[in-house]
């Protein structure tokens, strides 16, 4: 079953390009990477997807619903870039705010939040105001905040940025964790030894245009996944 | 309807700790306090003889001026500092892909900042009756509460005015534009409500036309706090009571229409 299908999405903002004609499918269970240059329009099409940035054509359907129908959102996970919040936010405050959005109980959001702070190693800055935290702290916290709920679809932008190689490795677990319970994980980025590593299939993405989209077996049988996309990218 | 309440009670957290409401509520605490201990201080006898015997009327006409123009300012200002530092720090495109609609959340700020707008107007006004109490012997009465609760109407439309500017400007110019409104929007209220809408026609100008299009298409906020004003005096006034509860009600739902409808197609 599909998770996620794009179907001909094009953007543009302005006279520039961000998304020309992108189509995608993403099936359940799955680990998807999508793999691009600095200003591909990675985020971009996670926006559309969110149905937080408008498509100028084409559409996307999301867990069954049409991604403008905020019953697609239900089963959604989703870390942005650069994660912010209220700054006067404690990192559970955070949590707690995201559990009760999600329509938690009290008792599943105490031992969920609890999962989550000890999942990121951030038990430590649990009660600690979200504008004093270091860059990586936050990304940590933006992290923890995915794993409130028992969501079906995860989608992180860029989750390793920022990190420490501990932080990485967590991260790396928890994608290969998700997976193994079943969930469906849409991660953006440009560390390509890390994705080769963790995704099943990686979309290609350049300026707008969708260059390959398959499985990274099918890739790595030859050459190294770094290879791959220099090829691919440098020949546009 | 959670997702609301979650909403509302953010804001009050959010904007709570403005220090421009801080600021405000504890100046306008501070005018009431020292009129009172002037008006005190000298006493009914020597202003008597100074020939100003109206003076504590005066005093509290004066603070509750000051009081209803403080609340339209907290109502713009509130409504864009909370919907810009949204817009500002990402945040608004992170709480909308957790599961709350575009509106909801629109509806949860505005009504967060209605209930601290509320509060200050509340808390400020039973200070001033208070103190001012023994000066003008003016008693409670169920139209203070009256005249309370209509003044709130015009709060809230100001604030749905306040939320489609936000949309679209900046914290500064946003306010800015929102005070220039909120003076327009009064001024042509009160000029419109003692004459026909066909005087426009009569000898055409254009800033006449425009003040005609802004009393026909926005809530009265000028009305309402006129009507406000005459309970709390006890006057009557020559207006169609029920046209115009008519017209606040189809005007306030039509711009919240519009302003979902615009709101559900931005990017963010
Ligand atoms: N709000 C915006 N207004 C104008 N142009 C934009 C906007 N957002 C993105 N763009 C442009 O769209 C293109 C794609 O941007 P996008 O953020 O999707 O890239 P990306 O692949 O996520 O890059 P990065 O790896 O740097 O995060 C870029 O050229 C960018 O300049
Ligand atoms: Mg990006």
């Amino acid at each position: 079953m599909s998770v996620l299908v794009a179907n001909n999405i094009m953007k543009s903002y302005g006279d520039s390009l961000a998304l020309n004609g992108v189509s995608l499918s993403i099936s359940d269970n799955m680990v998807f990477g999508l793999l691009g240059a600095n200003g591909a329009g990675k985020t971009t099409f996670i926006k559309i997807v969110l149905d937080l940035v408008k498509a100028d054509e084409g559409t996307v359907s999301l867990c069954g619903h049409d991604s403008t129908d905020s019953q697609a959102r239900l089963s959604i996970a989703y870390m942005p870039e650069k994660f912010s919040f209220f700054t006067y936010y404690t990192v559970r405050g955070v949590l707690d705010f995201y559990g009760k959005m999600r329509n938690l109980s009290k008792a599943e959001r105490l031992s969920q939040i609890d999962f989550a702070l000890k999942k990121f190693s951030i038990n430590g800055i649990a009660d600690k105001k979200i504008n004093t935290l270091s860059k990586g702290q936050l990304q940590r916290t933006g992290l923890a905040s995915t794993l409130i709920g028992d969501q079906q679809v995860y989608i992180l932008d860029e989750p390793f940025s920022g990190l420490d190689p501990i932080g990485i490795k967590d991260v790396k677990d928890l994608i290969l964790d998700l997976k193994a319970s079943g969930k469906t994980v849409f991660i953006n980025s440009h560390i390509l030894s890390e994705m080769e590593k963790i995704c099943d299939t990686v979309g290609i993405i350049d300026r707008g245009e969708l260059l390959y989209n398959g499985s990274v077996t099918d890739i790595t049988k030859k050459e190294t996944l770094e290879s791959f996309f220099y090829k691919k990218v440098k020949k546009q | 309807m959670k997702n609301i309440l979650l909403i509302i009670s953010n804001t009050f957290q959010k904007e709570i700790r403005s220090k421009t409401l801080i600021f405000l509520s504890l100046m306008t605490l501070g005018v009431i306090v020292g009129l009172n201990t002037l008006l005190n201080f000298l006493g009914e006898k020597v202003l008597s003889d100074l020939g100003m015997g109206q003076a504590g009327g005066l005093a509290i006409s004066g603070v509750t001026l000051m009081i209803g123009m403080w609340c339209y300012f907290l109502c713009s200002f509130l409504i864009v500092d909370t919907i810009r530092s949204d817009f500002e720090k990402g945040v608004t495109s992170l709480l909308m892909t957790l599961p709350i609609k575009r509106f909801e959340y629109l509806m949860g700020r505005v009504l967060g900042i209605w209930c601290i707008v509320a509060c200050f107007y509340f808390v400020t006004s039973s200070v001033a009756f208070y103190l001012f109490n023994s000066t003008t012997k003016m008693s409670f009465s169920i139209s203070l509460l009256g005249a309370f609760a209509i003044n709130l109407l015009s709060y809230l439309a100001m604030i749905a005015i306040g939320l489609l500017i936000s949309l679209y400007f900046k914290k500064l110019t946003g306010l800015a534009i929102c005070m220039v409104c909120s003076f327009f929007i009064h001024s042509s209220n009160t000029y419109f409500m003692s004459k026909p809408i066909s005087d426009v026609f009569s000898d055409f100008e254009i800033m006449k036309f425009i003040g005609a299009s802004f009393h026909q298409l926005l809530p009265r906020i000028g009305v309402v706090s006129t009507v406000a004003k005459a309970i709390l005096l006890d006057t009557e006034l020559q207006i169609n009571y029920l046209m115009e509860s008519f017209h606040y009600i189809a005007s306030l739902t039509f711009l919240l229409l519009i302003i979902r409808f615009l709101f559900k197609r931005k990017n963010l």
